[in-house]
C-alpha cells in the first residue's frame, strides 16, 4: 500500500503529537529569538547591544536549539516510529505524557536559568559555573530532560517489544525487523547510542547539579571529558532522526522506493552505534591533555564517522534517480522533473546539500593536525549550521510540512511561500558557512562577544557577510517557517482526511513504465564529497604551513 | 502511484559496491597524510606538549621573575632566544600584557589558567589555539616568522568579561 494512503492518526496520536508540536515550535522560536539578538551584539555594523546580552542570548540560543528543539524532535520521531509508521498504539500514552511534561518542564527551567543571567553557554563548565546562582536551574533542566526522553525511549522500546508475540522465538523477531520500516529501524538502531548516553547525562548532570548546591565534588578535568561523550552521542541521535526522516519524505513527496533491500538500509543505521562512540577524541583535540597517539587514533577513528551518512545519501539519492528512470526519463529530464516546488521535497533536498557542505567543513576539523589552526575558531559555528540548523533542521521542516497539516487536518496556509523558504534558508546557511569559514581561518574566535578595535579589518567585513546576511536571513526563513505553521493551525482550510491536507502540496513524478532503474548519478555526491575532503585537506595543511607563526 | 519496485540486478549490485568503496575512501587521508609527512605520531612533537600540575603561586612567582629579568619601563617584557615565556591566564586578563620576541627564533609559550578554564590563540594571518584547563601549565612552541604583532585573545568562554581577554606579542628583527 502507498505510504500516504497509509497513514492514519489515531486521536491519542495526534494529542500527543499536537503537543509535542506546540511545545517544539515555541523551543524553536525562543531559540531563534536568542539567535537574532546573538546577531544583534555580533555583528560588527550593528552591535547595537551589550556584551553581556551576547553571552545571555549564546547560552539560549545553544541550549534551546541544540539540547531542547532536538530533543523534542527526537523522541517526537520515536512516537511516530512507534505508532503511525507501524500502525501500532503506544505502549502508553501515559508515560510518553509524563515524558513530554519532563522535558517541558525542563526547557521552562532552563529558560528560568537562562533568563535570570546564567551565562554559562550549554557547555556549562566547571568551575565557571559556580560563579553563576543559577546554574543549578541549568543542570537540573539536563537531568529532567533526560530522565524525560528516557520514558518516552522506554515507552517506544516497550511498543517494539509489543510486537513480538513470541518473544522467546528468534524467526518472531526477525519477522518483526523485516517488517519496520527503515525510519522505524532507525529510531530502533539510534537507542543503542541514545540510551547509554542519556544515562550518562543522568549520572553526570545529576553530579554536576549536586555540586552546583554544594552537595558534591566535581573533578573540572573528567566534566569536561564526560561531557564531550555525552553531547557527541547526543548530537549523533539527529543525525540518525534526520536520515530516517528522510527516508519517510523521499517516499512521501517523491513515491520512490529503494532499488535496494531494505535490510541494506537498516544495516547501515547499525554502523552508527560502531563509529560514533569511538569518535568523540575530536572535540577534544585542541585539548593539551590528551596523549598525542589518542588524538591521532580519534582523528583516524573519526574519519568513519560519515561513512554511514555518505552510503544513506547513495541510497536516497538512488530512489529518486530509479524512480524517474522508471518514470521513463533520462538523468537531466528526470531531475527537472523531481517536485522541487513541494516544500517538504524542497527542505529534504536543501537538507541534504547543506549536510554536505558541514560535512566537507567538519572533516577538516575532526584532524588534530589542524586542530591549532581550527579550533576555537568561528569555523565551528560555520560548520556547526550547515549540519544542525539545515541537515538536521531544515529535515524537520520538511517534515513538519507534512506532518502539521495532517495533525490539525488542515492544508498548508502559505504554499507558495513554503515553496521559497527552504531554499532561502539554505542557501543563507551556505553563505554563513563560507564567509564563517573566511572568518575562522582568519583568526576570528567563536562565542565571542566583539570583533575589538585592534582586531584585522578583515574580521570585520567577514563576521558582517557571516552574520548581517547569512544568519539574519536564515533567521528570516526560520520566522517564515513558524508563520506558516502558526497561520496554518488558525486559518489552513479544513479538510477530512489527513491525506487531504497535503493533497496537491507538490505533483508526484508521473507513474512507473518500467521497472528497472539504475542509480549510477547517486553515487555523483558521495564521490564529490570523498574527492572535496581531500582537496579542502591539502589546502588547509597549505594554509597551515604558510602561516607567520609556526608550530616546529 | 507506483507499486512496482525495481530488482537489484548485477548492474545495481555494481553500484552498490561502489558507493561501499567511495564511502570508505575517506580511509585514504591516511596515506595522504603520511605522504605529506603530518602523520605525527611522537608525543608532544610539532604540538602542543602538556605539563603536570602546579600551584597558581608558583606560576605567578615564575611570571613575577620574568618581570624583573626582562621587563620594560613600558611594563611589557622583551623576551631573549632560548628563554621560556611565561603567560598567566585570569579572569579576564592575560598577564604579560605585552611580549616583545625576535624574528625566526623558536621559544616555548607556557600558558597558566589559574582560576577556570581559559583558552589562547595566537593570531597573526590566521590563528592557532590551544585550550587551557585550570592548574596546568601548556607550552606551545612557536617560531615567528614575520615581523609584526600576534594578537592573543582568549578562546574558551571564561565569563562576562572573556572578550576582554587579551595580549599582545611584537615580533621584531
Amino acid at each position: 500500500m502507498d505510504l500516504l494512503e497509509s497513514i492514519e492518526i489515531e486521536a491519542d496520536d495526534r494529542r500527543l503529537l499536537g503537543a509535542f508540536a506546540v511545545v517544539g515550535l515555541a523551543t524553536m522560536s525562543v531559540g531563534g529569538l536568542f539567535a537574532l539578538l546573538m546577531k544583534l551584539v555580533r555583528t560588527p555594523a550593528l552591535s547595537i547591544l551589550p556584551a553581556e546580552t551576547y553571552y545571555q542570548a549564546l547560552t539560549g540560543h545553544g541550549i534551546l536549539m541544540f539540547i531542547f528543539w532536538m530533543g523534542f524532535v527526537q523522541t517526537a520521531f520515536l512516537v511516530v516510529a512507534g505508532s503511525v509508521l507501524i500502525r501500532r498504539r503506544l505502549w502508553s500514552y501515559r508515560l510518553a505524557w509524563a515524558g513530554l511534561g519532563a522535558m517541558t518542564l525542563a526547557a521552562a527551567l532552563a529558560l528560568a536559568g537562562v533568563l535570570q543571567g546564567t551565562n554559562i553557554t550549554y557547555h556549562a563548565a566547571i568551575p565557571l559555573a559556580a560563579q553563576y546562582p543559577g546554574a543549578w536551574m541549568i543542570f537540573l533542566s539536563f537531568v529532567i530532560l533526560a530522565a524525560g526522553m528516557l520514558l518516552i525511549v522506554l515507552d517506544f522500546a516497550l511498543t517494539v517489544l509489543g510486537a513480538v508475540e513470541r518473544k522467546g522465538d528468534l524467526d518472531a523477531w526477525a519477522a518483526l525487523f523485516r517488517s519496520l520500516p527503515v525510519a522505524s529501524f532507525a529510531a530502533l538502531a539510534g537507542l543503542f547510542i541514545a540510551v547509554p548516553g542519556l544515562f550518562a547525562a543522568l549520572r553526570m548532570f545529576g553530579l554536576a547539579w549536586l555540586w552546583s548546591i554544594g552537595r558534591a565534588t566535581v573533578d573540572p578535568g573528567m566534566y569536561r571529558m564526560d561531557w564531550h561523550i555525552v553531547f557527541h552521542i547526543y548530537h549523533y541521535v539527529p543525525a540518525l532522526t534526520l536520515v530516517g526522516v528522510a527516508y519517510v519524505l523521499v517516499e512521501l513527496t517523491a513515491d520512490a522506493r529503494s532499488v535496494y533491500a531494505k535490510p541494506l538500509a537498516k544495516s547501515l543505521f547499525l554502523l552508527y552505534p560502531v563509529f560514533v562512540p569511538p569518535t568523540f577524541v575530536y572535540h577534544l583535540l585542541a585539548d593539551p591533555s590528551l596523549p598525542q597517539q589518542v588524538k591521532l587514533a580519534g582523528t583516524v577513528l573519526s574519519l568513519l564517522v560519515g561513512v554511514p551518512t555518505v552510503l544513506h545519501t547513495f541510497i536516497i539519492v538512488g530512489m529518486l534517480e530509479a524512480r524517474m528512470r522508471q518514470a521513463g526519463f533520462d538523468a537531466a529530464a528526470g531531475l527537472r522533473r523531481l517536485p522541487w516546488g513541494n516544500p517538504a521535497f524542497g527542505s529534504l533536498a536543501v537538507g541534504l546539500v547543506t549536510l554536505f557542505v558541514g560535512g566537507l567543513m567538519a572533516y577538516a576539523l575532526i584532524q588534530e593536525q589542524l586542530a591549532p589552526m581550527l579550533h576555537n575558531t568561528f569555523l565551528v559555528p560555520a560548520y556547526v549550521h550547515p549540519i544542525a540548523a539545515g541537515g538536521a533542521n531544515i529535515t524537520y521542516m520538511g517534515a513538519l510540512y507534512y506532518g502539521i497539516p495532517m495533525l490539525l487536518r488542515r492544508r498548508l496556509w502559505g504554499l507558495r511561500l513554503a515553496r521559497w523558504q527552504p531554499y532561502v534558508m539554505g542557501a543563507a546557511l551556505i553563505w554563513m558557512a563560507i564567509f564563517g569559514a573566511a572568518a575562522g581561518l582568519a583568526g576570528v574566535p567563536r562565542r565571542y562577544a566583539s570583533v575589538g578595535l585592534d582586531a584585522p579589518a578583515a574580521w570585520a567585513t567577514w563576521m558582517n557577510l557571516a552574520l548581517g546576511v547569512g544568519a539574519m536571513v536564515a533567521i528570516g526563513a526560520g520566522i517564515v517557517f513558524v508563520g506558516t505553521m502558526l497561520m496554518t493551525a488558525v486559518a489552513g482550510e479544513k479538510v477530512a482526511s489527513p491525506q487531504a491536507a497535503v493533497a496537491g502540496m507538490g505533483p508526484l513524478p508521473p507513474p512507473v513504465v518500467r521497472s528497472s532503474g539504475w542509480t549510477l548519478l547517486a553515487l555523483v555526491p558521495g564521490t564529490v564529497f570523498v574527492v572535496g575532503v581531500v582537496v579542502l585537506t591539502v589546502l588547509a595543511f597549505q594554509r597551515l604551513w604558510g602561516m607567520p607563526v609556526q608550530l616546529p | 502511484m507506483s507499486e512496482m519496485t525495481a530488482p537489484a540486478g548485477k548492474g545495481s549490485m555494481r553500484l552498490l559496491a561502489a558507493a561501499f568503496g567511495v564511502a570508505f575512501s575517506v580511509l585514504l587521508l591516511v596515506p595522504i597524510w603520511s605522504a605529506m609527512g603530518v602523520l605525527d605520531t611522537e608525543a608532544g612533537h610539532g604540538d602542543h606538549g602538556a605539563a603536570t600540575v602546579m600551584a597558581a603561586e608558583d606560576f605567578q612567582a615564575r611570571v613575577d621573575q620574568q618581570l624583573e629579568r626582562f621587563g620594560q619601563a613600558d611594563g611589557s617584557v622583551a623576551i631573549p632566544p632560548g628563554t621560556d615565556v611565561f603567560v598567566m591566564a585570569r579572569q579576564y586578563a592575560f598577564v604579560p600584557r605585552t611580549i616583545h620576541l625576535k624574528r625566526g627564533e623558536t621559544y616555548d609559550l607556557v600558558f597558566y589558567a589559574a582560576d577556570v578554564m581559559h583558552g589562547v590563540s595566537l593570531i597573526m594571518g590566521g590563528s592557532l589555539s590551544s585550550v587551557l584547563l585550570p592548574g596546568t601549565p601548556v607550552t606551545i612552541r612557536v617560531r615567528p616568522t614575520a615581523s609584526g604583532t600576534i594578537a592573543l585573545r582568549c578562546t574558551e568562554y571564561c565569563g562576562a568579561g572573556h572578550h576582554a581577554m587579551t595580549a599582545s606579542i611584537t615580533v621584531g628583527d
